[in-house]
This record gives C-alpha cells, sequence and structure tokens, in this order.
C-alpha cells in the first residue's frame, strides 16, 4: 500500500475505442494524446488508457497490458443501431476488477462504439463519485448510419435525427425502434458528468438532439507544440500550385469530388495544377467505389497533375506537408474537427475546405483558408484554379494562420472541468 | 245380416242408451276381405315392408264368454271394425293401418268408412290430445260397390292420422266414439316396426316434416324421427344438390367444422350428418349469398340465395364422414360427403383454418357469431382447462420487497430489449422501488431460454429486483396477467405492457392516490404518447364501424399534441387501454380478472371496463401521469394483416354478444 494519497489529486482513466498502435483514427490520436498530455499536466497523480481491441478471439472480455499504464480490451458491441455490449458477463468481471484495482477518479471516455454504453453504469456503480468525462468524435447517439448524419444509400447530408427520418435510412427499423434507440442513450448519458465536443458544430448538434447545452462545452483537440514550416520555396514564375490530401480513402471523404473537379477542367487549366493524394485504405473500400476512383485517377496520373503517394506515418507528415501550398478536405459529410486541419495549421499551411459542419468551424473562409461548395467538382476545379493563380491570396491566408490548441493546453481545459 | 256381439261394452250400452242419432247402429265384424287391399301391398324391399301383420282373427262371440275372463278388446289395427248403417244395412269400417312411436311422438294411421265415426288415442284410458289430418284412400273408396241410392264415400277424408304425444313408455291404446254410443277404446297397440312404411310416410309426410323440421335437430324426437324416414328408393329427386368446400375436425371436443353450400327447393329439408349419427342444423345463423352457386344450378327453385353454409358440430371428429342429408316427402337421402380431415386442435391452427374460409369482408362478424366464436370458445376452453396443471417457474433476480403495495406485471411476448428499457426508467422512481414489486410473465415459450441470461444481466447492471414466471404455455394477453396475478403479493395491480416506458418518477404514486381518494373508480391509468409524443391514449370509447359492423375500441383524439387535452385529474371515460391500468386486487377478484375468451388479443381491455361498469364502477384516466406507449411494437411479430383482422373481427364479434346491453350507450347506436 503507497502512502496516503493526495486527495485532490486526478487519477485519470481514458477509454477510446482503438488503441493507435493499431488504429490511427482522429479519436483514437485524440484520445491517446490527451491522454499523453494528463500525465505530464500538473495535479495528475496517475493516468491510464484502456483501449478496446480485436486480439482474434473475439469479446473476450478479458483486459490485456500492452505497456505500462495501457491496457487493450477484448470487448465488442452489439451493432450502431443497439449500442450493447456484447460481453455482460466480464463487465462484472475483468471489467469491474480494473476499475476496482485503479480506483480513478475520472474516466474520459472518448468512445463507446464498439464496447457498449454498459460500462458507464457499472463505473459509476463501483464508485458514484468517478467523475465521467465524455468526448464525442461523431455522431453515433444521433445517428445509426455510423454516426456519420449522411442518409443511407444517397449519401446526403442529414441536418437532424427524426424517429420516421431514421426510419427512411434503415426501413428495417420501425420509428419506435429509434424511439427505444434514443431512449437507451439518452439514460446512459444521463450517467456523464460532463461532455466534450471537439467543435461549436457538434455540440450544436447534441443539444438539438437534445444534451442540455450545459453540460457539453467545446474543446479543440490538441496538437504537440511547432514551429510552423516555412512556405514552400518557389522559383521564379511558379505559383502557389501544389495541394494535398491527407487522411482515408472511403466515400464520405470526398475525393472523387476532388478528382471530378480536376477531370473537369480543361488540359490548359490542369497544366498549372499538382494534387497529391496522401491516404489509406483505398483498396478496402466496395469494389464500385475503387473502379470509380481508379477511372478517374489513371488520365490524371499520366498527365502528371495527379500524384497518388498513399499511405503515411504521423512522423512522415511533416515532410510531406513541406512541398505543397495548400491541404485539401473535401468531405462530403460534417465531419467533426479533422485531425488534419489543425495538422495543416500547426505546420503554416492554408486549408481548402469543404463550408459544413466541422470544416467550415475550423477553416475560416478568406482567413486561413477558403470554402467550397460541398459536393460541387466544378466549384472545387474552380477554387483550386483560382487559388493555384493568386499568391498574394496564400501570403494572406498563410498569415491568417493562427497556431492550434497544444496537447498541453488541451489537457489543462479538461482539468478546469474535473 | 248376423251383427256379431263382439264387444260386450257395446252391447250393453246399444241397450241401455238407444242411439241418438239417426243411425241405429249394429256392430259386427267381418273378415278382411280382398276388396280392401292392405295398403302399401305393391311396395317392394324389406325396409319398407309394413310388418306381417296377424292374420285377422275372429274372436268368440262374446255373450258365450266366462264372466270372469274379460274378453279382449276389439283392435282395429288386426283388422277392420264393421258397422252396419241403421237405415240401409250397408256395412262401414274402422281400420288403423299403421301405429308408430318415434320417441314421445305418436302417429297412427288408418281409414274410416263410418260416419261420425271419431277416432282417438289414449293412454291408460285417458285421452291424449292429438291432432287429426283426413288422408285420401281412394284406394279405400274403390273397394265398395255402393248402391245408387247410397251416399258416396269421401275419397279425399276417407283415411286419417292422429298425431299425438306420450312418454315413451307408457301404454297406448285407439279410441273410438260414434254418435249416439260410449267410446270404446282398444287393448295397448304394439307399434309397427320403423322406418316409416313408405306409403304411411307417403300420405303422413307433409305432417311429419313439420315436426321434424320444426325440432331441435338432434333431440331425441329429432333423432327418432330422422331413423324412421325412408330412405328414397330409386333416383333421388332433383330438388337439391350440396357440396362441402371443407370438412374438417379436431380429436377433441372442439369437433368438426363444414362449410359449403347446399340449394334445395322449398319442398326439401336439408341438415348435416356425419356417420356417427351427430346432427347440426343448417338453418338460422349465418348464411353466406352464393351467386356463383345460383346461377350454375338455375333448375333448382331456392327459396333463398344465402346458399353458403358454415356449421360446427362438436361430435364430430377427424375421419368421420360429414355429409349434407335432404328430406322430402320421397324420403331421406345424401346430397354430399365428405370425410372430416384432421385439424390440430390449437387456437391458433384454427384461427389459421377458420381464415381460409372465404366469407365477404362485411359478413365476417355476422359469421364470427353463429360460427367462428362458438368453435374457438370450446378450443380456448379445452387449452386453458391445461393450464392449471403446469408448474409455473418463478425466478427471482434480487430480492424483492416484503410487503409490496403495488405489483406491477408485465407480460412478455415476441421480444424482451423492451425490459431494459423499462429498467432505465423504475430504477429511477425511488417511491416505486420501495413499494412496487416486478413481475415479468414470460408469455412465449422462444422467449424463456434467451431471457433467463438476459434476466440475470439487466439485474446486474441495474440492481432492479425482479421476478420472472413463466407458465410453460402461452396464454395470451389476458392469461398472462392473470398469472402475474395469481403470484402477485400487493394491494394495487398494475398491468403493464412490456412496451410502455416512464417519463419519469412518480406516476405509479399518483395512480394509486387516484384509486385511494375515488371509491367509484375501479380501474385507472395513465395519459400515454407515441414515440413522435403524441398522444396514444387519453381515454377510450367504443365506436361503431359500419363497414365491418363491428364496435372498435377508438382512441379519440389519438396523435393529437398532449397539450391539446387539457383535462387535469381523473378523466372517467367509458373505456381505458389495458396497456397500462392500475386496479385493486378486490375489484380484480370481484369481475374475476381478465376474460380469456378474446384470441390471440384483442378487447380484452374493453371487456375489463365494460365488466367494471356492470360492477357499478367507473374509469379513468390521469393526463397528469404520462408514459410512453410505443404501441404498434406489441404483437407486431404475429403475421399478416388479413389473418389479424379476422381474428379483431372474431373478437369484435363475442365482445358485442357479452356486451350488448351497454355498447351504443356511449354514443351513436349503429344503424339497425
Amino acid at each position: 500500500m503507497k502512502a496516503a494519497r493526495d486527495m485532490t489529486a486526478h487519477r485519470i482513466l481514458t477509454i477510446a475505442h482503438g488503441h493507435p498502435d493499431f488504429s490511427k483514427g482522429g479519436g483514437e490520436l485524440a484520445a491517446y494524446n490527451l491522454h499523453r498530455a494528463y500525465s505530464a499536466a500538473p495535479g495528475v497523480e496517475a493516468t491510464w488508457f484502456l483501449a478496446r481491441a480485436e486480439r482474434g478471439r473475439g469479446p473476450s472480455g478479458r483486459i490485456v497490458h500492452r505497456r505500462e499504464n495501457e491496457f487493450l480490451w477484448e470487448q465488442g458491441m452489439r451493432s450502431f443501431h443497439e449500442m450493447k455490449a456484447l460481453n455482460q458477463f466480464e463487465l462484472h468481471g475483468y471489467f469491474t476488477e480494473l476499475i476496482q484495482t485503479l480506483k480513478p477518479t475520472v474516466v474520459h471516455v472518448h468512445h463507446y462504439v464498439f464496447m457498449g454504453l454498459e460500462f458507464l453504469r457499472i463505473i459509476k456503480k463501483i464508485d458514484p463519485s468517478i467523475k465521467l468525462v465524455m468526448t464525442l468524435h461523431e455522431y453515433i447517439a444521433i445517428c445509426a448510419n455510423s454516426g456519420q448524419m449522411v442518409k443511407t444509400g444517397t449519401n446526403r447530408l442529414c441536418y437532424a435525427s427524426g424517429y420516421d427520418d431514421c426510419h427512411q435510412c434503415f426501413p428495417d427499423k420501425t420509428p419506435e425502434d429509434f424511439w427505444l434507440r434514443r431512449h437507451f442513450f439518452v439514460k446512459y448519458f444521463d450517467l456523464v458528468d460532463q461532455f466534450v465536443a471537439p467543435s461549436d458544430f457538434l455540440r450544436q448538434r447534441y443539444i438539438d438532439w437534445g444534451l442540455a447545452p450545459e453540460r457539453i462545452v467545446t474543446i479543440e483537440n490538441g496538437q504537440p507544440r511547432r514551429d510552423p514550416l516555412p512556405p514552400r520555396p518557389l522559383a521564379p514564375g511558379e505559383t502557389r500550385n501544389r495541394f494535398a490530401y491527407f487522411g482515408q480513402i472511403n466515400q464520405f471523404k470526398g475525393i472523387e469530388i476532388l478528382l471530378r473537379g480536376l477531370a473537369g477542367m480543361t488540359r490548359t487549366e490542369r497544366k498549372g495544377i499538382v494534387l497529391e493524394i496522401h491516404g489509406a485504405n483505398l483498396d478496402v473500400q466496395t469494389q464500385d467505389f475503387q473502379d470509380r476512383i481508379n477511372a478517374l485517377r489513371a488520365p490524371l496520373e499520366a498527365e502528371r497533375t495527379l500524384y497518388w503517394i498513399g499511405p503515411y506515418e504521423p512522423r512522415q507528415m511533416t515532410d510531406r506537408l513541406r512541398n505543397i501550398d495548400w491541404v485539401v478536405v473535401p468531405s462530403i459529410w460534417w465531419e467533426n474537427s479533422p485531425l488534419v486541419i489543425q495538422e495543416a495549421f500547426a505546420h503554416g499551411r492554408p486549408v481548402i475546405a469543404s463550408d459544413i459542419g466541422g470544416m467550415a468551424e475550423k477553416v475560416v473562409n478568406g482567413v486561413n483558408g477558403r470554402h467550397v461548395d460541398v459536393g460541387n467538382a466544378h466549384a472545387w476545379g474552380q477554387t483550386m484554379k483560382s487559388v493555384a493563380a493568386d499568391t498574394v491570396q496564400w501570403d494572406r491566408l498563410h498569415q491568417g494562420i493562427s497556431p492550434p490548441l497544444s496537447h498541453e493546453d488541451c489537457a489543462a481545459a479538461h482539468l478546469a472541468l474535473v | 245380416m248376423k251383427a256379431p256381439d263382439l264387444f260386450r261394452g257395446w252391447k250393453n250400452r246399444d241397450t241401455e242408451h238407444p242411439p241418438e242419432s239417426r243411425h241405429d247402429l249394429t256392430l259386427f265384424q267381418v273378415e278382411v276381405t280382398e276388396t280392401v287391399p292392405p295398403p302399401d301391398a305393391d311396395e317392394p324391399g324389406p325396409e319398407i315392408e309394413p310388418e306381417p301383420q296377424a292374420a285377422p282373427e275372429i274372436p268368440p262371440a262374446s255373450e258365450s264368454q266366462e264372466a270372469d275372463e274379460p274378453p279382449p278388446r276389439p283392435d282395429p289395427a288386426q283388422a277392420p271394425l264393421v258397422f252396419a248403417l241403421p237405415d240401409t244395412g250397408a256395412l262401414r269400417h274402422f281400420k288403423l293401418d299403421y301405429f308408430y312411436r318415434c320417441d314421445t311422438l305418436l302417429v297412427a294411421v288408418g281409414w274410416c268408412t263410418m260416419p261420425g265415426l271419431v277416432p282417438g288415442l289414449a293412454s291408460n284410458g285417458v285421452a291424449i290430445r292429438t291432432e287429426a289430418f283426413p288422408m285420401e284412400r281412394p284406394d279405400v273408396v274403390k273397394s265398395y260397390a255402393l248402391a245408387d241410392d247410397e251416399e258416396p264415400l269421401d275419397p279425399d277424408t276417407t283415411g286419417f292420422v292422429l298425431i299425438g304425444r306420450a312418454g315413451p313408455d307408457d301404454p297406448v291404446e285407439l279410441t273410438w266414439t260414434v254418435p249416439g254410443m260410449d267410446p270404446e277404446r282398444s287393448d295397448t297397440l304394439r307399434p309397427n316396426k320403423l322406418p316409416f312404411n313408405s306409403f304411411a310416410f307417403g300420405v303422413i309426410a307433409d305432417r311429419l316434416l313439420d315436426i321434424f323440421t320444426s325440432e331441435p335437430p338432434g333431440s331425441p324426437i329429432w333423432k327418432s324421427l330422422r331413423a324412421a324416414i325412408p330412405p328414397v328408393r330409386g333416383a333421388p329427386p332433383s330438388r337439391a344438390r350440396a357440396h362441402f368446400d371443407i370438412a374438417c375436425a379436431t380429436a377433441d371436443e372442439v369437433g368438426g367444422m363444414a362449410s359449403g353450400w347446399v340449394l334445395h327447393a322449398p319442398d326439401v329439408h336439408v341438415w348435416l350428418e356425419d356417420d356417427q349419427g351427430h346432427v347440426q342444423t343448417l338453418h338460422g345463423g349465418y348464411r353466406r349469398y352464393r351467386l356463383d352457386v345460383l346461377t350454375a344450378f338455375p333448375d333448382i327453385p331456392a327459396t333463398d340465395a344465402h346458399v353458403g353454409f358454415f356449421a360446427h358440430l362438436p361430435e364430430a371428429r377427424p375421419g368421420n364422414v360429414l355429409a349434407i342429408w335432404a328430406v322430402s316427402q320421397e324420403g331421406a337421402w345424401p346430397l354430399a360427403r365428405m370425410a372430416a380431415s384432421p385439424l390440430v386442435s390449437d387456437v391458433k391452427e384454427i384461427c389459421k383454418r377458420l381464415a381460409t374460409i372465404e366469407t365477404p369482408m362485411t359478413d365476417l362478424v355476422k359469421r364470427a357469431e353463429f360460427f367462428d366464436v362458438p368453435i374457438l370458445s370450446r378450443a380456448l376452453a379445452l387449452q386453458q382447462a391445461q393450464w392449471d396443471r403446469y408448474d409455473i417457474l418463478s425466478v427471482d433476480q434480487g430480492e424483492l420487497p416484503d410487503a409490496p403495495l403495488v405489483s406491477i406485471i408485465i407480460p412478455l411476448y415476441g421480444r424482451t430489449d423492451f425490459v431494459e428499457h423499462q429498467l432505465l426508467e423504475f430504477i429511477d422512481d425511488p417511491w416505486l422501488r420501495r413499494n412496487a414489486e416486478l413481475i415479468y410473465v414470460i408469455d412465449d415459450p422462444r422467449l424463456v431460454e434467451p431471457f433467463r441470461s438476459q434476466a440475470d444481466e439487466l439485474f446486474k447492471i441495474y440492481g432492479m429486483p425482479f421476478r420472472w414466471i413463466w407458465g410453460q404455455v402461452n396464454r395470451g394477453f389476458s392469461g398472462a396477467n392473470n398469472l402475474g396475478a395469481r403470484v402477485a403479493r400487493g394491494d394495487y395491480m398494475l398491468f403493464m405492457n412490456s412496451d410502455v416506458f416512464p417519463a419519469g418518477p412518480g406516476w405509479l404514486q399518483k395512480l394509486v392516490r387516484v384509486l385511494d381518494d375515488e371509491p367509484d373508480i375501479g380501474a385507472v391509468g395513465p395519459r400515454l404518447v407515441f414515440a413522435d409524443g403524441g398522444i396514444q391514449h387519453a381515454g377510450m370509447v367504443n365506436r361503431w364501424h359500419e363497414h365491418l359492423g363491428i364496435w372498435i375500441n377508438h382512441h379519440p383524439r389519438m396523435g393529437f399534441d398532449p397539450a391539446m387535452d387539457d383535462n387535469t385529474g381523473p378523466v372517467r371515460t367509458p373505456l381505458i387501454t389495458g396497456a397500462c391500468v392500475l386496479i385493486t386486487r378486490a375489484t380484480l377478484d370481484r369481475i374475476g380478472g381478465w376474460d380469456t375468451g378474446y384470441v390471440i388479443g384483442d378487447y380484452e381491455d374493453s371487456d375489463l371496463c365494460l365488466a367494471l361498469r356492470d360492477a357499478g364502477l367507473a374509469v379513468a384516466y390521469l393526463p397528469e401521469a404520462q408514459l410512453v406507449h410505443l404501441e404498434r411494437q406489441s404483437f407486431r411479430l404475429l403475421g399478416e394483416d388479413s389473418f389479424r383482422l379476422r381474428v379483431t373481427l372474431t373478437n369484435a364479434a363475442r365482445h358485442q354478444v357479452r356486451w350488448r346491453k351497454y355498447l351504443g350507450a356511449d354514443g351513436a347506436a349503429p344503424q339497425q
């Protein structure tokens, strides 16, 4: 037994739906980085990171030691419709033992997807004084379509959930099923002491859905403190014509719109533009989607307008940003707070983004980047053409970039809540 | 001509009481002559041959008989009594050809050429009230060679039929009176063997068929007559046709059911019968209009276009051959036969079979009243008779309150995912946790095993104690509620559907207070809203549905914004929903619990409310207690609409027969 603990010191367990060792999604990275920042923050006695993982033997409910203060949790969820744990039994076993052993004062939950919601109640049952903080990274409580808030099938944007509206997206579920779904989330969200939204846009969506405004604050995801890169040196006569996309390649990310925007230009117009795609996971998308992307890719690559660079590691990000002028975020869904926007700003690169949701919030049109009509390939083509030709505009937008929130400040903002 | 003094009584009276009529009667007996042929002599066939009659026996003159041995009475059944007309001395006769006994029915057939003679029947000398019918007997008249000046015999009234009633074991004698003479009677008549001699049947068919058709089929006298009617000889008359569309039977007391059509001329009578002698009328009840049949057989002058029949034959069993029989003056003959196919004696299976029998939508209720409901009532009664034999599985999750004030009883059917959502609300209601016990009644065999582990998991997470029970068989909404009530310990019982969810604490306490404060209220429910917030229940009324011809349970203001219901306090209303209803144990016991006579689930709540009304109690809903009801989720697994609709109509028929006296009292009465 250790010496008597400082009763005011925080003992923080962070729970995430994945470990960045295996999955480099924005949510996983944000959770892990914040966990690391907590460790270094004053007034924090202990920190742990528990990440749900798939280890080839299904949802055994077991806790696995990953490295010091880091654990993996073999848990699963029923579905995006029924946010319930697959392994109920070990909630009362290994998971309970973990909480009883670690004795956290704060559990910061970054996700419940793939884990179900019940663990929140287990934590409160073990010790009601444990503060539950939950960061919402997507719209999962609001939308059964993987929390994307786009319509199934058509990918049209969705502005609000509704029992009948949701039934249109999922005809095999009745409006009453969606009442049940919402009821379950609402009752479990009642257990959470503090919600955090990485964007005002996401916060407002949850308020519109029914979360009391006083229960949710906006805190941007943190970034490592760093100096911005110098602007890409221009050869004489050269313009700010190098664009880069970073991130996953899937149907919500707008790559197809971007490529169609390029394809829709005249050959002469395209000549002045270079687009790099730094993206992963095209190979796991539907064949139909892959075929469409590949058909657009081939002629553009032949013309040397498009360079398909492929996946990257986070540590490669800086080098890859060094030789480009603009970061593009053409998503056709709302996004929350895309990590790539913060990374671009941290490196001193203006961002061109779709004019909706978290993108429109983080990128201020005409200040640190440009907005483009979402899903409009022609508008993307025209915007790239015009900004590539306007070096003065790039300089102005480059000046407009403020450094993003650091991990340390992010942790401090969270600690102020508990 | 010598008049043998055959009958002492006659002779004595003859001397003591001079005849008042103009006839000076002389009595004597002659041998039966060939001039009066025994009726039916030309009729072949052993079944219909009259019983061979003993050769006429002429008793010795009574004068010579010893005084202490009473002479046998004259027996017109054996040989004609002979009378001599006083003025001419011409001979006249009185003869009983046949005497039949069908259970209590007495039929005497004979003829009489003696003017003024009144035949009758008596039992131990006491006259039996009889109907006497004249009958044509040209055969008799023809055998008399009348003198020119003699009054001609009327062939139309020569014959007679006497029909009376007597106890099956009472002795019956023939009586006759002749004006101016004392009444006389025969010894106890020995009945002829049935069936009716076809000659006799030919003359009495009209009247017998009147009696036959007025008796309830299957009654002893009906059966006796049925056996007495001779089969048709040769080709049956072409005045009737029938066809079975369906004939099936369960192996138990639900029995047989048949449907088809029967087309017959007005003088043909029909009924349903199986090869074991079980019978059922095809008249009354519900009959279906069948233009197709009428068009196909225009040669048969049907009196009613409703030739489609629906019959329940409770005694029939699988394999019994059902037949439509016809009877007319020619006798009886079968029109159609079908062996009853086996049918599983299960309410739902029977419902499904019944649903295959075509009937216009607008007729379904009438059909149900006479056909479906009696069948299903038997099936339900048989099924429910088994319930008490089953052991009840009862599992406690956690420790229930010692002496709960309220028992919350929630049947589970089809799905159990609702339970978690209910628990999520119950745990937030401290009053409820202190004062109520929670009882889930599994009413679906498919749920038992999955629920066993689910219940354990739910208790571990939510810590809300509850009992769950399984009665080993699906009992339906009422049966499951009654089972829950059996194990409930509270003075109050809250019956709740699994898809009803509180919206916060306090609602149960409010409902209890209503029953405490308002003694005239027998049951109270909350206001219920749908998932989207619109009113699902704010009281209920019976409403006449003209197209279907049923009283439906109508939810006034359904779908409206609850703000549009500005009622406060308990609102007395004709009916309330059974989805969430509080009632005291005493009251529930007083009305005998939930009625289990409805199939699958309809009208139980309306029935409960009307039973309360019958007991002098009101029902009310409380707007201040509002819960969510995901109404359409209930029973959504039960299958296609048309089947459900038929079940609903069947239940509606039963409901309106039971509560006719109250239905319509709340609003517009149906247009009759």
